[in-house]
C-alpha cells in the first residue's frame, strides 16, 4: 500500500482516495464532485504539456489541474 | 405555480425546459449578476393555470463556497417556488444523486427526472425507477429530454407535488451514523421548536421511506418567507457544517440564537475545546476559532461521506450494470482528439472551421444586410426628394437613421452563425476537451482554459466573444477575460488596419507590419492579463475542475433556441444606443447647416482633440475618426473618406499617405487597434461584468494603454529615426 499524490499516479492505475488537503473551498468542491476519502478513482490520461489530468470517479470523467491533484493523496490498489 | 429545474451541469435541464415550454419563454435578466435564469411557461390542461418553469444554472452542490453555485442556491433558499425538479443523469447516478439528496434535505417538494436513460442503456446501465422512487420517497420519472419521452408523466407529478400534495418523507433523508445523530437530533428538535413548522409535519424517526402515499396537506400551509420555511433537519446540518449564511439567518429567528449556540457547543465539545459560549461566540481567540472551523469541516466531510454511502446502498438496490466489453464511442474519439500529439492539430482544424464559418462565410450575409439597408435608404431619400423634403431631412434619413439601423443589423449574421457554432461545440462535448487541452498554456498568462475559445473568437467580433466567456464559472476569470478581450482586434478593426497598412506599406512590408501589429496585441493581452492578476484580480482559491461529458450529436432545437435568444438579447439591448450614437455623429458632421465638413461641429471637436493628437502627429481628422470609431469601427473608413474629401474611387489611401508619415501611420494603427473597440462591446462588457465600475475601469485602462503605448512607439521611433 503506497500513498502518493494523485498527480504521481500512473496512467490506468486505480487508487483509493486517502486524504484531501487544501483550503475548505477546494475540499468542498471535491466532495460535491464525488472525490471523498475512500472513493475509488482511475487516472485515465495526462494531457500534454503538463496540462490537467483526466480521472474517472464515481462513473464520471473529470479533468483536474496537476497542482490541484497534488493535494489529493491516494493509495494505489490492485 | 412555479417549478424550478435543478441539476448538475449538462444533465439536460435546458433541453427539458425547451421541450416543456416550447416557444413560450421569456428571458429574465437579473440585475447585478451576469448569470441569469430563464423563466418559461408550461400550459397544463389539468390544472388549467400556467406552470412557470425556471431553468437554473447547473450546480454540483448547494454550499455557499463557489460563486457559480450561488445562483441556484440563492434561488432555492430565498425565492418562492412550489416544487423542484431535480434532473439527474441516469448514466452517472452516483454523482448526480448527491445534489438530489441535498435538495431533498432542503424541501420535500421534489420530483426527480431520471434523464438520459437512453445513454445509460447504451452503456449497459439499467435503473429501476420505481425502486429508486420508493427508496427516495419522491416520484422518479424516467425521461429522454432530447426526444420528449416521459414529459407527460413529469408534468403530472409536477402538478401534484406543486399543488401541495406532498409525499411524507423521512425526517432524515440520509441515515446518518449514530454519532452524527446524537448531535443532529437535539439540534433539529430545538430548531423545530423555534420555527413554526413549514407546513409539513416531519415524519417519525423511522429510517425507511413510507412510499408514495400522497396526502394533501392542511390548507393554509403557505411556506413562510426566509429561512423559517426550511426543514429543521436541513438547518441543523448546515449549522453543523458551519454555513455562515444559514447561521446568520437562524440567529434572527426567535430562539434561533439558542440553536446556533447549541451547534457551536457541540462542535466545541467534539473538537475538545473548553470554551464558555456566551452570546459573543465569534469573539473567540483565533486559535480556538481555527479548531472550531476544522471541526465544522470534519462534520462536513462526514456528512458528505454519509450521503455517498447512502447512494451506494441505493444504487446497489436500484441499478443493474451489464459491463460492456467494447470501448464507448467517446473513448475512441478521445484517443485522437486528446492525443498528446494529434490533439492540437485536431483542435486547430475544428476551431479554424468554426471561425471561418462564423466570420468569413457570414461576411457576404452582412454585406447583403448593409447593402440592403443602403438601398432602402436611397429609395426613401428619393421619395423624400420627390415630395420636396428639405435636404437635412434627406441626409438625416439616409446617413442617420438608415446607417444606424444598418449598423445594428449587420451584426446579426455574425452573431447568429457564431452562436450556433458555439452552441454546437459546447453541446457536443468538444469544448470542454479543448479547454482542458489549452488550460496549461492559458494559465501561463493567468487566464482559464475555458476562456480560450472566447479569446480566439474575439478576432472575429468582440461582442459574442464576451458572451462566450460565460462558460467560466468563476467570476474573476470571466471578468479578466472581458477586460482583455477589447485588446484583440476584431474583423472590423482588422479590415481598417489592412486598408491603411496596404496604403502605407505596400508589398511584403505590409505583411510584416500586420504581423507586428498582431504580435503587439498578443503581447498587450498577455501583459495586461498578468498585470490584472497581480493587482486587482488575484486568482481565486476555488479550483477549477472540468467535467468531460460523453460526446453526442446535439439536437437542432437545442442549437437554434439559445442562438435565437442570444441574438435577440443583443439586438434588443443595443439598438437604442447605436441609433442615438449614429444620429449624433450625423448631426455633428452635418451642422451647422451648409458649412463644409471642415467647419462642422465635428471639426471643432476634432480641433479641440488635436491638442492631444499633436503629441502623436495625428491631425484633427484622425482624432475624429478615433472618436467616431467608437460607435462602430466599421464606419472608420467612411468617416475618414468624408473628412479627407475622398471620393468612392479609392483615393483615400493616396490622400492618407500625403497626410502623414509611415511612423505616424503605424502609431495610429497601434492606437486604433488597442483602444475601446466600440459601443456594442462596452455594453456587452457591462452586461458580462455586471458592473459599470468594472466596465469604466476596463475602458480607462484600454484607452490609457492604447495611447500610452502609441506615444512610446512614436517617441522610440523618433529617437531611432525609424523610417519603417
Ligand atoms: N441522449 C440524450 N441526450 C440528452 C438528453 N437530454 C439532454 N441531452 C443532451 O445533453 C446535452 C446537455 O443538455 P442541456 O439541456 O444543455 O444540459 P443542462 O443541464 O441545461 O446543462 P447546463 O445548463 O450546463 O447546466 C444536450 O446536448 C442535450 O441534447 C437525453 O435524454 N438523452
Ligand atoms: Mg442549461
Amino acid at each position: 500500500m503506497r500513498t502518493v499524490q494523485l498527480s504521481q499516479l500512473s496512467v490506468n492505475a486505480e487508487a483509493e482516495v486517502q486524504d484531501l488537503a487544501g483550503p475548505p473551498q477546494f475540499r468542498n468542491r471535491l466532495f460535491s464532485l464525488g472525490i471523498t476519502p475512500r472513493s475509488r478513482l482511475v487516472l485515465v490520461r495526462r494531457m500534454p504539456l503538463g496540462g490537467p489530468l483526466e480521472i474517472e470517479v464515481r462513473g464520471t470523467r473529470l479533468a483536474i489541474r496537476r497542482h490541484d491533484a497534488d493535494r489529493v493523496w491516494v493509495c494505489v490498489v490492485g | 405555480m412555479r417549478v424550478a429545474l435543478v441539476g448538475n451541469p449538462n444533465v439536460g435541464k435546458t433541453t427539458l425546459f425547451n421541450a416543456l415550454t416550447g416557444a413560450h419563454q421569456e428571458v429574465a435578466n437579473w440585475p447585478g449578476t451576469t448569470v441569469e435564469y430563464i423563466i418559461g411557461k408550461v400550459r397544463s390542461g389539468a390544472v388549467g393555470d400556467l406552470i412557470e418553469l425556471v431553468d437554473l444554472p447547473g450546480t454540483y452542490a448547494l454550499t455557499a463556497y463557489a460563486r457559480d453555485e450561488l445562483v441556484t442556491r440563492n434561488f432555492l433558499l430565498y425565492e418562492p417556488y412550489d416544487a423542484v425538479i431535480v434532473v439527474v443523469n441516469a448514466a452517472s447516478l452516483e454523482r448526480n444523486l448527491f445534489l438530489a439528496l441535498e435538495v431533498l434535505e432542503l424541501t420535500p417538494r421534489v420530483v426527480v427526472a431520471l434523464n438520459m436513460v437512453d445513454v445509460a442503456e447504451d452503456q449497459g446501465i439499467t435503473v429501476d425507477a420505481a425502486a429508486l422512487s420508493r427508496r427516495l420517497g419522491v416520484p422518479v420519472v424516467p425521461t429522454v429530454a432530447a426526444r420528449g419521452v416521459g414529459l407527460t408523466e413529469l408534468v403530472a407529478w409536477m402538478e401534484r407535488i406543486g399543488g401541495r400534495e406532498v409525499v411524507p418523507i423521512n425526517t432524515w433523508v440520509v441515515p446518518y451514523s449514530e454519532e452524527l445523530r446524537e448531535v443532529l437530533d437535539p439540534l433539529a428538535s430545538q430548531l423545530a421548536a423555534a420555527v413554526p413548522g413549514p407546513g409539513i409535519a416531519p415524519g417519525a424517526g423511522d429510517s425507511r421511506a413510507r412510499g408514495l402515499t400522497v396526502s394533501p396537506v392542511v390548507a393554509g400551509a403557505q411556506p413562510a418567507a426566509g429561512v423559517g420555511r426550511f426543514r429543521p433537519e436541513w438547518m441543523a446540518l448546515r449549522l453543523l457544517q458551519g454555513d455562515e449564511e444559514v447561521t446568520r439567518e437562524v440567529r434572527v429567528i426567535p430562539q434561533g440564537q439558542a440553536a446556533v449556540q447549541l451547534a457551536l457547543s457541540c462542535c466545541a465539545q467534539q473538537a475538545g475545546v473548553q470554551v464558555e459560549l456566551g452570546n459573543q461566540a465569534l469573539a473567540l481567540e483565533p486559535a480556538v476559532l481555527e479548531r472550531l472551523r476544522a471541526q465544522h469541516e470534519e462534520f462536513e466531510m462526514r456528512i458528505a461521506d454519509a450521503k455517498y454511502n447512502h447512494i451506494a446502498n441505493l444504487l446497489a438496490d436500484c441499478v443493474r450494470r451489464d459491463p460492456l466489453a467494447k470501448q464507448t464511442f467517446s473513448e475512441r474519439l478521445d484517443k485522437v482528439l486528446l492525443h498528446r500529439f494529434w490533439g492540437y492539430p485536431a483542435m486547430a482544424v475544428v476551431f479554424f472551421a468554426a471561425f471561418w464559418l462564423s466570420f468569413v462565410a457570414s461576411a457576404p450575409l452582412s454585406d447583403w444586410v448593409g447593402n440592403g439597408m443602403g438601398w432602402l435608404g436611397q429609395l426613401v431619400a428619393k421619395g423624400l426628394a420627390a415630395v420636396g423634403a428639405p435636404a437635412y431631412v434627406q441626409s438625416l434619413t439616409v446617413d442617420g437613421v438608415f446607417a444606424g439601423v444598418g449598423a445594428v443589423l449587420s451584426f446579426v449574421p455574425y452573431m447568429a452563425i457564431f452562436f450556433a457554432i458555439y452552441q454546437l461545440l459546447q453541446d457536443s462535448g468538444y469544448m470542454a476537451r479543448a479547454s482542458v487541452l489549452v488550460d496549461r498554456l492559458m494559465q501561463g498568462i493567468g487566464l482559464h482554459g475555458k476562456g480560450f475559445f472566447a479569446l480566439v473568437s474575439a478576432y472575429g467580433c468582440n461582442v459574442p466573444a464576451m458572451a462566450a466567456t460565460r462558460v467560466m464559472e468563476n467570476h474573476r476569470d470571466r471578468l479578466l477575460a472581458n477586460l482583455v478581450i477589447p485588446f484583440i482586434p476584431c474583423n472590423a478593426r482588422l479590415g481598417v488596419m489592412a486598408v491603411m497598412t496596404a496604403a502605407f506599406f505596400p508589398g511584403t512590408r505590409g505583411a510584416f507590419v500586420m504581423m507586428a501589429l498582431i504580435l503587439i496585441s498578443l503581447g498587450v493581452v498577455a501583459g495586461s492579463a498578468m498585470l490584472y492578476r497581480r493587482t486587482v484580480l488575484p486568482t481565486d482559491p476555488a479550483p477549477l475542475l472540468i467535467e468531460l461529458p460523453s460526446y453526442h450529436v446535439p439536437s437542432v432545437r437545442n442549437i437554434l433556441i439559445p442562438t435565437w435568444h442570444r441574438v435577440w438579447m443583443f439586438i434588443s439591448r443595443i439598438w437604442m444606443f447605436l441609433i442615438w450614437a449614429t444620429l449624433l455623429t450625423w448631426a455633428l458632421t452635418y451642422f451647422p447647416m451648409g458649412a463644409p465638413v471642415g467647419q462642422s461641429y465635428a471639426a471643432q471637436v476634432g480641433h479641440w482633440l488635436e491638442s492631444v493628437g499633436r503629441w502623436y502627429g495625428f491631425d484633427w481628422r484622425l482624432m475624429i475618426a478615433i472618436l467616431f470609431g467608437f460607435v462602430a469601427k466599421e464606419t472608420t473608413l467612411s468617416t475618414l473618406g468624408v473628412l479627407y474629401g475622398a471620393g468612392t474611387d479609392g483615393s483615400l489611401g493616396h490622400l492618407l499617405t500625403q497626410a502623414m508619415t509611415p511612423l505616424v501611420a503605424f502609431t495610429y494603427l497601434v492606437v486604433y487597434m488597442l483602444y475601446v473597440p466600440c459601443l456594442s462591446t462596452v455594453i456587452q462588457m457591462r452586461r458580462e461584468s455586471g458592473s459599470w465600475r468594472w466596465t469604466a475601469a476596463g475602458i480607462i485602462v484600454n484607452v490609457a494603454v492604447a495611447f500610452g503605448l502609441g506615444l512610446l512607439l512614436e517617441r522610440v521611433g523618433m529617437v531611432f529615426g525609424l523610417q519603417i
